[in-house]
C-alpha cells in the first residue's frame, strides 16, 4: 500500500514537456486585399506603429509584404496599430480579452486573445476572421483599402 | 427425616439458580460496556513532517500543516487541517501562489483494536483554500525585419479561493507512549475555482496542488501526540 501511495504520488507528479505546441497566439496576422478586385495585394508600409496602453510606441520599419505580423499589447484590453505611407496613415483599434496560463513550469506562459473586436477603422473595410488569435489560422484579420 | 433433604434440595436450587442468574448477568454487562458511545475520548495533535522535509529540500515551495484528530467515538473521529503554503515557479518567468487552506472532516477507524489507539480507516474532508498569485514575465517579439520588441507582464490575483472534497485513506500507530506516526492519502475531487476572472488563470492551490488537475493524489506524513480524555 506504501509503494502503491509513493507510485501514485510520482504518476500526479510528472509533467511532460511539451512546449511550443500550443495553437495560442499573441501574434496577430494580418493580410491586404485590394477593395476593388477582392484579390491580395502587396503593400509596402514606410513603418507600422503598435501602440500599447502604457503609452510605449513600436514602429516597425519598412515592411513589404502581402501578410504582416504585429505583437498585441497583454497587459490591456485593446492595442492600437497605425500603418504609415509615405502620404496618408491608417489606423484601427483591436480589443480583446487576454488569458495567460502555464500549462507546462518548464515552458513560456501560453497568452490566449480571444474576443476579437475592431473599432476606429480608417481602412475601408476590415474583416476579422476568427474568435481567438490562434497560430493555425492565417489571417486573422483581412483588411480591405 | 425427609425436612432436612427437601431444605437441602431447597437451598440447592435457589443457589443453583442464583448463580445462573449472575452468570447471565455478568456477560451482559460485559457486553453492555464494550458497546460503543458518543463521548469525547482522545485528541490528538498531528504535524505534517513530509512538509519540513519538502521545505528543507526545495527552494521554490514553502509550507506548514497541523491538523487536530479529536475522538468522539469509540471509531470515528473529527479531524480538521490547517496550512499555509507558498509556491514559487518558473525560470524564465517568475509565478507565485500564496494563501492557507484547511480541511475538516469524518474519519472512520477499522483497525481490530481501536482502544489502543492505532488507526486504519477512511474518511472524507471538505477542503478550502483562500489564497492569491501573481505572474511576472518578459515577453520578446521578433517582427518580420529581425526587430525584437520587448514587453513586462506582470498580472495577479488578489482574491482567490478554491473548494474541494477529499475522500482519504490514512494509517496511524503508537511509537512510543503518547507519540503517534502515520500517514494519509488523499483523493482530491470536485475542484472548484472561484475569484479568477482576470487575465492570470491560476496555477497553483495551497493545500491541493496544480489547478491543470481536476482531480488529484496527495500523500502526507504526520507525526502526532495523543491526549486521552
Amino acid at each position: 500500500m506504501v509503494f502503491l501511495s509513493i507510485a501514485m504520488c510520482l504518476i500526479s507528479c510528472v509533467d511532460e514537456n511539451n512546449c511550443g505546441i500550443n495553437e495560442e497566439s499573441d501574434e496577430l496576422f494580418l493580410q491586404f486585399y485590394d477593395i476593388g478586385t477582392k484579390k491580395i495585394r502587396e503593400v509596402v508600409f514606410d513603418s507600422v506603429g503598435v501602440a500599447f496602453a502604457n503609452e510605449e510606441v513600436f514602429y516597425l520599419d519598412s515592411i513589404s509584404n502581402t501578410l504582416l505580423y504585429v505583437p498585441v499589447d497583454v497587459n490591456a484590453a485593446s492595442t492600437n496599430f497605425t500603418f504609415f505611407t509615405d502620404s496618408v496613415a491608417y489606423d484601427f483599434e483591436l480589443s480583446y480579452r487576454v488569458n495567460v496560463r502555464i500549462e507546462n513550469e518548464a515552458c513560456e506562459p501560453v497568452f490566449r486573445i480571444l474576443g476579437l473586436s475592431a473599432s476606429s477603422v480608417a481602412f475601408d473595410s476590415l474583416s476579422i476572421k476568427v474568435l481567438e488569435l490562434n497560430k493555425l489560422v492565417s489571417p486573422h484579420v483581412e483588411i480591405y483599402f | 427425616m425427609y425436612r432436612p433433604m427437601w431444605k437441602f434440595i431447597f437451598r440447592a436450587t435457589l443457589l443453583l439458580t442464583a448463580t445462573l442468574a449472575q452468570a447471565q448477568v455478568i456477560p451482559d454487562l460485559v457486553i453492555e460496556e464494550e458497546k460503543p458511545t458518543f463521548a469525547f475520548r482522545s485528541v490528538q495533535i498531528n504535524y505534517n513532517a513530509l512538509r519540513l522535509i519538502q521545505n528543507s529540500v526545495s527552494d521554490s515551495k514553502a509550507s506548514r500543516e497541523f491538523q487536530v484528530e479529536v475522538g468522539f467515538h469509540e471509531r470515528l473521529f473529527l479531524t480538521a487541517d490547517a496550512g499555509f503554503a507558498k509556491t514559487n515557479r518558473g525560470d524564465t518567468y517568475s509565478y507565485q501562489s500564496d494563501g492557507t487552506y484547511w480541511r475538516t472532516g469524518l474519519d472512520i477507524n477499522m483497525a481490530k483494536n481501536p482502544d489502543k489507539g492505532n488507526l486504519i480507516g477512511v474518511g472524507l474532508r471538505y477542503a478550502k483554500a483562500v489564497y492569491k498569485d501573481e505572474i511576472a514575465y518578459t515577453r520578446s517579439f521578433l517582427d518580420q525585419n529581425d526587430q525584437t520588441i520587448t514587453q513586462d507582464v506582470a498580472l495577479e490575483n488578489a482574491d482567490l479561493s478554491s473548494e474541494w472534497i477529499e475522500f482519504v485513506f490514512k494509517m496511524k500507530v503508537k511509537i512510543w507512549k503518547r507519540f503517534y506516526t502515520g500517514y494519509t492519502m488523499r483523493y482530491q475531487f470536485f475542484l472548484q475555482l472561484d475569484g479568477a476572472e482576470s487575465e492570470l488563470q491560476p496555477l497553483d492551490i495551497p493545500g491541493y496542488g496544480k489547478t491543470s488537475r481536476p482531480n488529484s493524489f496527495g500523500f502526507d506524513y504526520y507525526i502526532g501526540w495523543r491526549i486521552d480524555l
